[in-house]
């Protein structure tokens, strides 16, 4: 990865910006550490400055003069100033060339305009100095140059360029590495993504364990737990398609069959009738599973409830008894019916009498001719949830498909060789979900038990009260 | 093959010469509905897109409306809406792709008598088609009769030549919906639909076992049968010959 890459990521961006933050708040501070400390110094240096004169000016002038050669003479770096003049101005001694013009002769600090006289070539510079009248009349003059002023900037830009500088490179580091580390990682994840969408779904994003807050492992598991339901979803999809793909060619391939037999017209107008009947048979048969397969699609991607309204359950119940009774009957099934008032549910009319016709159609499939199917309604015991139950004494199912004959597109291998579809539990579960009912199975000892139970978590509620129609 | 059995083929419905007219837009499924109907001695016009279909319409010359739910420039649910505010009463049986309960309820509020989800099987539309072209029973009429049956629809009895028949109520309700549509081709859809509201395909074959039952006590032995099956497609019932 080059530098150019590493600039146009966020983290470098972040990094800069905070860069940028970090050598502003740096000038702020040093720039008030520089005002505060030119406050400080003038002050110090104004106070020794009428500390000096005050203390001099109580001298007699042999003694004054004495002092003013000492002050000159031993001040080398050359920024002190003591003079004495007559009080017409005239210089006697010391280091300044004049008295200056406007100076207050007040023992106060001034900032003016003034020449030295061992160093004349630098002319005239800002100085600050104090006046004095000594008991003779003479004029005394002390005072300092601004020298000190360019020692502190320079101690500060030092301080600046020895400390803020380096950390601001160091800040700009620090967002390089951070950004290549995180685009590192993103690269792992960006070809970990680039695997996935060729179609290994088996590949999953690349999660570094850098702790349980890290942001980017969390959005990674993220990712990982919708690719472990897509894949699981793809296989469920794969194994269906197969298996629908089986069926469908069964009939088919019969349908072929008889049609090119028929095509060889050495049959009888009878016979022909018959075979091409038997092969519509087929053909019915296969688009019977088409069109279930459609339905449940439906179903599934159905989130509206238009057709829904506050219903008696009971009213599904009887009509179902009346239309499955016969079959019950011509298979020499004892079929019951056991109705326990129920308080009314948010229900399809025409998908609910769907999903209880499939469970009971199924029932009566699988039970052997002297067995028994019942089907009753009533509240659960306990919390008084409205249960639909069908019960038939058939060979019942495996434990360990139990779970699995309501998920989607299911087909036990007991019910494929079956006439019929075989997608008629899965229909089943379809109109629960959409209902909020809950699909169980359980075992009958012997058959099985099938229920749909409106648990109050659940199950579906007419959206306001007293909204009875749709 | 038994005796009670009849291909569809061998059945021409007493509504033939009737006017139909058909708007759809794809190609195939019109050339095969407009075959079917021909062969079964429909007149029967076609329209390829809504808006010469809704002017035909409005010419009002037509007994009934086969009418696509989705068509070119207007269409299937606003041609009948139109149709029906200018009061034209003619009997319209939608044909729709979408097999939605949703898209059923709204074909019917709108105004349509049938709705048919595609794909569908010919005799069933011909059921259909028959179905709507009839003239309904009068409903307030109490006693039914076709040939020799004969049911009282106040005391719930039926009779066949005088001979009372025995009827579970579920079996009344069979027979009295069959002699509403004497020789009339009954779908096995048509009578779960009607007669137990019923809107899906049981995989068992329960309507056969109904008629079945139905079938022993009305045609009893010695009689001539009066309910007849239609292979692949339904049933009849109608006066012995």
């Amino acid at each position: 990865m080059n530098l150019s890459e590493i600039a146009r990521t966020t983290s470098f961006r972040l990094a800069m910006v905070f860069a940028c933050f970090f050598a502003g708040s740096s000038l702020l501070l040093f720039a008030f550490i520089y005002w505060r400390a030119t406050v400080f110094e003038t002050n110090r240096i104004d106070a020794l400055i009428t500390e000096d004169a005050r203390t001099l000016a109580s001298e007699d002038q042999d003694a004054i003069l004495a002092l003013i050669n000492t002050h000159v003479t031993g001040d080398f770096h050359r920024v002190g100033y003591a003079a004495l003049f007559t009080p017409d101005g005239r210089r006697i001694d010391g280091n300044l060339e004049a008295v200056p013009a406007d100076m207050p002769i007040d023992g106060k600090v001034h900032v003016v305009q003034a020449v030295r006289t061992d160093l004349p070539a630098m002319g005239a510079v800002e100085v600050r100095l104090a006046a004095l009248r000594i008991p003779n009349g003479n004029i005394l003059i002390i005072g300092r140059n601004g020298q000190y002023m360019v020692v502190l900037r320079e101690v500060v830009v030092h301080a600046l360029t020895m400390g803020a500088i380096p950390a601001m490179g160091l800040a700009l580091a620090a967002g390089i590495f951070l950004a290549w580390r995180t685009q590192q990682r993103l690269k792992d994840v960006h070809r970990a993504a680039e695997r996935i969408m060729s179609g290994q779904v088996q590949e999953r994003l690349p999660v570094a364990g850098a702790g349980p807050g890290d942001e980017l492992d969390r959005l990674s598991q993220l990712f990982n737990g919708i690719l472990d339901e897509t894949e699981r979803l793809l296989g469920e999809i794969k194994a269906t398609g197969d298996e629908i793909a089986h069926d469908l060619r069964t009939p088919l391939t019969r349908v072929r069959a008889r049609l090119e037999r028929t095509m060889k017209g050495d049959m009888g107008l009878e016979e022909t009738r018959e075979t091409v009947g038997k092969a519509i048979g087929g053909l019915d048969q296969a688009l019977a599973v088409i069109t279930a397969l459609l339905r449940i699609r439906e179903l599934e991607n159905s989130k509206r409830q238009r057709g829904f309204s506050m219903l008696d359950p009971t009213e599904i119940i009887l009509l179902i008894e009346e239309l499955y009774e016969p079959i019950a009957e011509t298979k020499d099934i004892a079929f019951t019916v056991d109705i326990t008032p129920v308080t009314p549910m948010f229900a399809d009319r025409d998908l609910l009498m769907e999903a209880v016709g499939n469970l009971v159609d199924n029932a009566l499939k699988f039970t052997p001719p002297g067995g028994r199917v019942t089907l009753s309604l009533g509240p659960r015991e306990g919390d008084g949830a409205t249960v639909i139950r069908v019960a038939d004494s058939g060979p019942g199912i495996a434990a360990h498909e139990r779970d699995l004959v309501f998920s989607r597109f299911y087909r036990s291998d007991r019910t494929r060789h079956l006439e019929g579809t075989g997608l008629g539990l899965s229909l089943v579960a379809a109109i629960a979900r959409l209902h909020g009912l809950a699909p169980r199975v359980g075992d009958n000892n012997p058959g099985c038990v099938m229920e749909l139970v409106a648990e109050g978590t659940t199950a579906v509620r007419a959206p306001v009260a007293g909204a009875t129609a749709v | 093959m038994d005796s009670e059995t009849f291909d569809d083929q061998g059945w021409t419905p007493v509504t033939s010469k009737a006017h139909i007219l058909l708007i759809e837009d794809d190609r195939e499924t019109a050339d095969e509905i407009i075959r079917d109907m021909a062969d079964r001695g429909y007149m029967i016009s076609h329209a390829d897109n809504g808006r010469v279909g809704l002017e035909r319409a409005r010419e009002g010359r037509y007994d009934l409306l086969i009418l696509d739910r989705m068509l070119p420039e207007v269409d299937g649910l606003s041609i009948i809406g139109l149709l029906r505010a200018e009061e034209v009463r003619v009997p319209v049986l939608f044909l729709s792709a979408l097999n939605d309960v949703d898209e059923r309820v709204r074909g019917l509020k709108a105004g349509g008598d049938d709705y048919l989800t595609k794909p569908f099987v010919l005799s069933e539309l011909s059921a259909r088609v028959e179905a709507l072209l009839r003239r309904p029973a009068e409903p307030r009429t109490t006693r039914l009769r076709v040939g020799p049956l004969e049911l009282d629809l106040i005391s719930r009895e039926a009779n066949r030549d005088g001979r009372p028949v025995e009827l579970l109520p579920r079996e009344f309700k069979l027979l009295e919906y069959l002699m509403r549509h004497p020789a009339q081709v009954i779908t096995r859809a048509m009578l779960l639909e009607d007669v137990w509201n019923y809107r899906f395909s049981p995989q068992t074959n329960l309507v056969d076992v109904h008629i079945g039952k139905l079938r022993r006590k009305v045609d009893a032995p010695g009689d001539f049968p009066m309910i007849y099956n239609i292979r692949n497609v339904g049933f009849v019932l109608r006066e012995p010959q």
